[in-house]
């Protein structure tokens, strides 16, 4: 035999047994024991508990799921730029309505009926995203330092206005705590959530009214100077920027540094979200509160703005029909399985946007915040901003809290933005 | 018919050339010509990043780039930084690359130490820096009531640009002074010898002899520093963000921004082929001019 046909021969093997396996995994089309489908993760926190379930998950079903960890902003483009996407991802809200195009419609499934279309992402009235956790953006207290000043038990609805809440402050000031507020600088926490709330509580605090607000604000149709809910909003966070432990240098307050602040007690409030569950590492007398702002129809005195932040999405694009029928079992699955629901609430401290879910989280922070979210105290949040919102807006209120610009330039220039985004 | 002499020994040759250049050529093909070649395709469509369609839209966004205030913002801000920055690495890597050649005591301990920064990666330098600026430095400030230090330097424009090419100087001058003392080193002895017979004193023996036999190490240096001034993104990154409220936004951020963050990757496209093009003149210009000053032993 020649060279070359040897050659031949050996090519011929190496391509033979690249393709054999793909063809043996296209016949079982019944059994899903075997398939392999892999995770994005973007909450790092929870990666380590992920695995121990894929592992629970795979001893039930013969479904293997590997979990990845990325944040990196692109990360998904890099994926389906390279025709290899995960077939689950965990994405941000706005992210899905990008990648609507390669997302499976997840309508048909049967966690709809029980949480799924109301706190599921829907586009064109079908839905692309599993809420896999609530959050919530409030203003967290430690009720431990409140408490040790004021010698009463904290009660936070005493304070839900800002006369009551600022009469607060100065007692607490008077008490020995020199600044109780934290204020972060970061521009998500300050355009996301800070400002953030401007787009949430209004009138009712339902969706349509907050849509409509962004609506005429990208219609140029609002006029903020004379907006009672938006100066409401501006009031409180100039009453932040008073009583904030960063006054002397707002710009150069780390969230790490807030967090070592709220958690020792020598703040007694942080403005952010349900997220920063580590503020109860050394109490668990802590808790989040609606912002304590005068708006017109005091919808923010008894609810939390909330809503599903980190979705999952399942890949149509590229995965195989096997690949994507075990990701909707392991969906369900996380939803009505005994394991998936303790994993949820009480192995993460998540929020579950699932009613058939009866577990009680254990964290502080997200019980308090579970306590609004089964009461159905929850405004509605808005996420759909531009993509350049963090950094445009973000930029505009470090501005704002350094004392560089007043309120009616802050106005113009938001109004500015919104304006360019119709 | 056979082949001519002319065209085997042609032949012979290439294969030679592929043998010897044909891996690096690959590679080089592979990851800068042709993401070159596609970069400037996107730069005609209005891709998103993400989707599977993209539509030509023809020169579009060159003409929405050259309307791009901010983008130009970006672009003079990173020349000012790159030109402070160049001057100031260049200036003193030179003079630490004379002061351990000079042969004084542990000079392999302070080459060594002026190198180490550029061992550290850009984005965990930025980070520790922060904590410095943000935190030690104000903490000092405080105690010893000096008034510049008692404010974070990131927390204002001007202090937070002067951060960024302090960091920068820092790591770049021990790395461009081993490059000047290797030149240093390849001065012939033999001419300095000659100089001193003919009656040059040290500083005439510098100015003579020393710097312009040093030129092809300036333009190295130069070059180095010119182009990873007119990129930086990682130190940027980690060290402000762009923060205060956006003004110390360098190109290379606003460009990744422009195509990841604000998903407008055509425009961003266009706006990186522009910095490319502004960086390649400006350091092909410098080597033009540096060249001609260059001379043999």
């Amino acid at each position: 035999m020649s060279k070359k046909a040897i050659a031949l021969l050996m090519a011929g093997c190496m391509v033979g047994s690249m393709v054999a396996p793909a063809g043996t995994v296209m016949a079982q089309e019944s059994d899903l024991s075997g398939t392999k489908i892999t995770f994005l993760n973007t909450k790092t926190e929870i990666q380590d508990y992920l695995e121990d379930m894929g592992a629970a998950f795979k001893e039930e079903t013969g479904i293997e799921v590997e979990f990845y960890t990325n944040t990196e902003e692109n990360h998904i483009t890099e994926k389906y730029a390279a025709g290899e996407p995960y077939t689950i991802m965990m994405m941000d809200y706005p992210d899905v309505a990008d990648y609507q195009e390669y997302l499976y419609d997840l309508s048909g499934e049967k966690w709809i009926g029980d949480g799924g279309s109301q706190y599921g992402l829907t586009l064109d009235g079908k839905v692309y995203g599993f809420p896999f956790v609530i959050e919530a953006m409030g203003l967290i207290y430690n009720a431990d330092a409140i408490e040790k000043i004021t010698g009463e038990t904290f009660n936070w609805e005493d304070y839900s206005n800002l006369e009551a809440f600022k009469g607060l402050l100065d007692k607490l000031v008077e008490g020995g705590m020199e600044s109780p507020v934290a204020l972060n600088q970061d521009d998500w926490s300050l355009a996301s959530h800070v400002f953030g709330q401007a787009y949430c509580a209004r009138e009712d605090g339902s969706e349509e009214a907050s849509l409509a607000f962004v609506d005429g604000l990208k219609k140029g149709e609002e006029d903020l100077a004379n907006d009672e809910d938006f100066n409401a909003l501006m009031d409180l966070i100039d009453v932040y920027m008073e009583y904030n432990i960063n006054k002397d240098d707002p710009l150069s307050a780390t969230y790490d540094m807030n967090d070592e602040y709220l958690k020792e007690g020598t703040v007694a409030f942080w403005p952010n979200g349900s997220w920063a569950t580590d503020v109860s590492e050394l109490t668990d007398n802590v808790g989040i509160m609606p912002y304590p702002m005068d708006t017109k129809d005091e919808v923010n005195a008894h609810n939390l703005v909330s809503g599903a932040t980190k979705m999952l999405a399942v890949d149509a694009a590229y995965s195989s029909e096997d690949e994507q029928k075990a990701a909707l079992e392991f969906l369900n699955w996380l939803v009505y399985s005994d394991y998936g629901q303790k994993f949820m609430v009480n192995t993460c401290s998540l929020i579950t946007a699932f009613s058939n879910n009866t577990q009680e989280p254990e964290a502080a922070l997200s019980a308090s915040v579970a306590s609004f979210v089964k009461n159905g105290s929850s405004v509605y949040w808005y996420q759909a901003m531009p993509s350049d919102h963090n950094t445009v807006v973000g930029a505009i209120l470090q501005k704002y809290i350094s004392g560089d610009m007043d309120r009616d330039e802050l106005i113009s220039e938001v109004s500015d933005y919104w304006k360019n985004h119709e | 018919m056979s082949i001519s002499k002319k065209s085997r020994t042609k032949i012979k040759n290439t294969g030679t050339f592929l043998v010897f250049a044909g891996p690096s050529l690959f590679f080089f093909v592979m990851t800068i010509l042709v993401p070159l070649v596609y970069g400037v395709y996107l730069t005609f469509t209005d891709w998103n990043g993400i989707s599977r369609e993209k539509n030509i839209v023809g020169l579009e966004n060159y003409i929405k780039a050259f309307g791009d205030v901010k983008f130009w913002q970006s672009l003079l801000l990173t020349i000012i930084f790159t030109g402070i920055a160049v001057l100031l690495v260049n200036y003193i890597a030179f003079h630490l690359a004379r002061l351990v050649t000079k042969g004084v005591r542990f000079q392999n301990f302070y080459r060594a130490s002026f190198f180490t920064p550029n061992l550290i990666g850009g984005v965990v330098l930025g980070y520790i820096w922060q904590f410095i600026f943000g935190r030690v430095l104000v903490a000092f400030g405080k105690s010893l009531d000096i008034g510049f230090l008692s404010k974070s330097w990131l927390s204002d424009t001007k202090l937070a640009m002067a951060a960024l090419i302090l960091v920068t100087v820092w790591q770049y001058s021990g790395y461009m002074m081993l490059i000047y003392i290797a030149g240093l080193m390849n001065v012939p002895k033999e001419l300095l010898e000659a100089g001193k017979i003919d009656g040059c004193d040290e500083k005439a023996c510098r100015k003579y002899i020393v710097m312009p036999m040093m030129i092809s190490s300036f333009i190295i240096c130069i070059f180095l520093t010119i182009t990873r001034c007119f990129m930086t993104y990682d130190l940027n990154f980690s060290l402000t963000e762009g923060n205060p409220f956006g003004s110390t936004v360098m190109a290379s951020m606003y460009v990744y921004r422009k195509a990841f963050s604000e998903k407008n990757y055509g425009l961003g496209q266009t706006e990186a082929i522009l910095l490319f093009v502004v960086c390649a003149f400006v350091s092909l210009m410098q080597i033009y001019f540096t060249k001609k000053k260059e001379v043999q032993a």
